[in-house]
């Protein structure tokens, strides 16, 4: 399973972070959220989420082991062994990962279980399962 | 509390000071947020004969009950002050996700006072709130102020609402801008401007919690269904909110055209949509949290207008700055709604503006040498474009336009003010109410003068009903009692923060499962009613306090003496006995007295005892 990214056709109404947010935190808050939406400006709206590329740039680039592919293509991120130093930001090309404010761990798209909250609620077809 | 920041910010601009008060129960449930807040804070910080421009004056900024959550189209946001446009309440709402991040950081409301020692912005970055040099930024635009404060702040996710031009000149019909979108109405542009702050810059990272997750998902799953599947939303976000510009002019002949002197503009159909959708339309943008997007982002790629970029333009724009100044080109339009966007101007004021100034032209009360030369001709793109620079820069005739067709009409006097649109001073929207009676109410009624969002009546008006209100005759003035009730409702709308453009959709019954489900609320559909008119009620009051009676809630000259000359509503005008007849029907709806003044039984009973003995009722 992967989520595929329709830049033009993202309204950045930023639906996709508060339902992110809700279903892994119990809360509203954009920050929480695994995709993030950044308006530039009047023309551009920018959806930032994992693809499940096929390099895995991040999984290579974790020098803990803390990040591994999940059954569903998912990058699954070991709580326990990740310290938020970042190296997995840095190395998504696709601006994909955040960190958590206050649980410090990196943040990555696991496709809610198969059932990816932001693509159900995406109005105009930005967010994709392909 | 869920679903609320739980902080009220104080800022006084003048003493530097910043204080954070708790937002106690039992404010909040009494007045849920957005307009209910507003309106309360208003009336409570601003005295009776404050000059709108002073620092005495205050700003408000109060977020929708519903913003920061993913309740469909929840985003609207509202500034309030006291208008110095019209001398009374001032109100302007805006579906920018600065309201969702000002609750993240903790707030439902943001009031500012006073008077900055230099040109500055507001920083709220969650709990730490400063004010902080703007002297670099003045005179810049809009969407410049916006790139520089995100540079300055090296955080690509601060929410900015600020000035452009227009504001910084205290320009009377100037905007606050904020997230691409417009706080428009009643010049709060200026008020802003009058305080030296270019802007509030918001970062929130808190979290909003709801009172019930598992509702909400629920809820969301079934309003998306229906939302998406919805007609008028397939065609909201085709076209964007001008879809029945064609409607408005062929069927029922009530597009104000060359100010207001007609109601059907031969050029409507190269400024409708569904003309230039197609041709010029790269995107469709949304407010935060809103899954029927109507913007419509419009971009010149060649040619003399070449490089313009704007969101929209929407009906209402398509009226102001298209049929109201005579322009049939849709290049013309959009590149007048970026110049209003970048230099913060509002685009129905000035465009009603610069009507009114084509009509003195064309009558010879205006004169080139009166106008710098520009020949302001109905129709004129180049007149238009020029114009709306020299309101917001306020140089030649710009300044005479710049408080407004009002205070202009007053200055240029020689039979103008017949001709002057307004109604308490607000330029009105696209909605000739000669042919739309019940709109004609709701111009006189509201609260912030002319208005077609406090009330949406155009929307039974044009279509024969709305919600539980059937049979609308559009050109009789009996039965427009319902005007009272459609401005609770909206008032409503304005309070948790839902989009007008919702209406289809959500009516009150539907909004009790969404109380539960953010702040735990249980409330009825009627007590729900009650929090509208109680918000009404508030702004009322705060107009009654400044002296305002029965003799403002009025109507324009034009619309009570000249019949409309052509069209479908040929013939029709609402006579002076006409309106009489309706702000009765509506005063007694409203338990008001004859003068339009709410009684102390009514104001009892909606719990602002303390207001009439404010106003010292009998």
């Amino acid at each position: 399973m992967r989520l595929l990214v329709l830049k033009n056709k993202c309204t950045g109404c930023r639906i996709c972070e508060l339902t992110c947010s809700l279903k892994h935190e119990g809360v509203c808050n954009p920050d929480k959220s695994r995709i993030k939406v950044e308006r530039r400006s009047v023309a551009l709206d920018i959806p930032a989420v994992c693809i499940q590329c096929d390099r895995r740039f991040c999984v290579a680039a974790c020098p803990l082991g803390a990040l591994s592919i999940a059954e569903n293509g998912a990058i699954h991120v070991d709580e326990g062994l990740c310290t938020a130093c970042g190296l997995c930001q840095t190395a998504c090309p696709f601006d994909a990962i955040s960190m958590h404010p206050s649980k410090h761990v990196a943040m990555i798209c696991d496709l809610c279980g198969g059932d990816p909250q932001c693509v159900k609620y995406c109005t105009l077809g930005a967010l994709k399962v392909g | 509390m869920h679903g609320y920041g739980g902080k009220l910010l104080y800022v006084n601009l003048t003493l530097g000071e910043v204080e954070k008060r708790e937002l106690t129960e039992e404010f909040a449930q009494k007045y849920i947020g957005g307009n209910g807040f507003g309106a309360r804070l208003l009336y409570d910080n601003v005295r009776t004969g404050t000059d709108p421009l002073s620092p005495e004056n205050c700003l408000i900024l109060a977020p929708g009950a519903f913003c920061g959550t993913p309740v469909p189209e929840a985003s609207k946001t509202g500034f309030y002050a006291k208008s110095p446009l019209t001398g009374a309440f001032g109100e302007a709402m805006a579906g920018s996700s600065i309201g969702a991040e000002l609750k993240f950081a903790g707030y439902d409301a943001l009031l500012v006072r006073g008077k900055a020692k230099g040109w500055s912005y507001l920083w709220i970055d969650d709990d730490e709130v400063s004010v902080r040099d703007a002297s670099g930024m003045l005179g810049i635009t809009t969407s410049d102020a916006l790139e520089a404060i995100r540079e300055e702040l090296d955080d690509p996710g601060v929410m900015v609402a600020c000035i452009g031009p227009a504001g910084e000149n205290l320009v009377k019909i100037a905007c606050i801008e904020s997230d691409f979108r417009q706080f428009g109405r009643t010049g709060l542009g200026a008020v802003m401007g009058s305080k030296r702050l270019k802007a509030i810059a918001v970062r929130g990272t808190g979290d909003l919690k709801l009172a019930n997750p598992k509702l909400m998902e629920k809820l969301l799953a079934e309003w998306y269904g229906t939302i998406s599947t919805h007609p008028h939303a397939i065609a909201d976000i085709k076209y964007g909110t001008g879809e029945f510009i064609s409607t408005v002019n062929e069927v029922h002949g009530t597009f104000p055209t060359r100010n207001w002197q007609d109601s059907v503009f031969e050029g409507h159909r190269t400024i409708a949509p569904q003309y230039w959708v197609p041709k010029y339309s790269v995107k469709t943008k949304a407010c935060y949290a809103c899954i029927k997007p109507c913007g419509k982002v419009f971009v010149i790629k060649e040619g003399r207008y070449a490089g313009t970029v704007v969101d929209g333009p929407e009906f209402e724009t398509q009226y102001s700055l298209g049929g109201c100044v005579g322009n049939p080109d849709p290049e013309v339009l959009a590149k007048a709604n970026e110049l209003c966007d970048e230099l913060g101007l509002d685009t129905i004021s000035a465009g009603v503006a610069i009507g009114w100034a084509m009509e003195c032209y064309e009558r010879g009360l205006l004169t080139p040498k009166d106008t710098d030369g520009v020949k302001l001709n109905f129709g004129d793109g180049d007149a238009i474009l020029k114009t709306l620079e020299l309101i917001a820069y306020r140089r030649g005739v710009g300044d005479l336009l710049a408080d407004g067709v009002r205070e202009a009409s007053r200055r240029l006097g020689r039979g103008s003010e017949a001709f002057a649109v307004h109604v308490k001073g607000l330029e009105p929207p696209a909605y000739d109410a000669r042919g739309l009676k019940g709109m004609g109410l709701a111009f006189a009624s509201s609260t912030r003068g002319a208005c077609h969002l406090r009330s949406c009546a155009y929307a039974a008006e044009l279509s024969g009903g709305w919600w539980k209100f059937k049979r609308v005759d559009r050109l009789s003035a009996g039965g427009k009692a319902y005007v009272a009730t459609v401005e609770n409702v909206m008032t409503l709308y304005d309070i948790v923060g839902i989009c007008k453009f919702s209406r289809h959709f959500y009516f009150v019954e539907e909004l009790p499962d969404f109380f539960k489900a953010v702040q735990g609320f249980t409330l009825k559909s009627k007590e729900l009613l009650k929090l509208g008119e109680r918000a009404w009620n508030l702004e009322k009051a705060f107009n009654v306090r400044e002296g305002l009676d029965r003799r403002h809630d009025t109507l324009p000259p034009r619309l009570m003496n000249e019949p409309i000359r052509e069209g479908s509503s040929k013939g029709s005008v609402i006579t002076r006995e006409e309106l009489d007849r309706m702000l009765n029907d509506y005063y007694a709806a409203r338990g008001w007295d004859r003068n339009g003044i709410p009684t102390r039984a009514k104001l009892e009973e909606l719990g602002l005892k303390d207001i009439a003995d404010d106003l010292k009722l009998g």
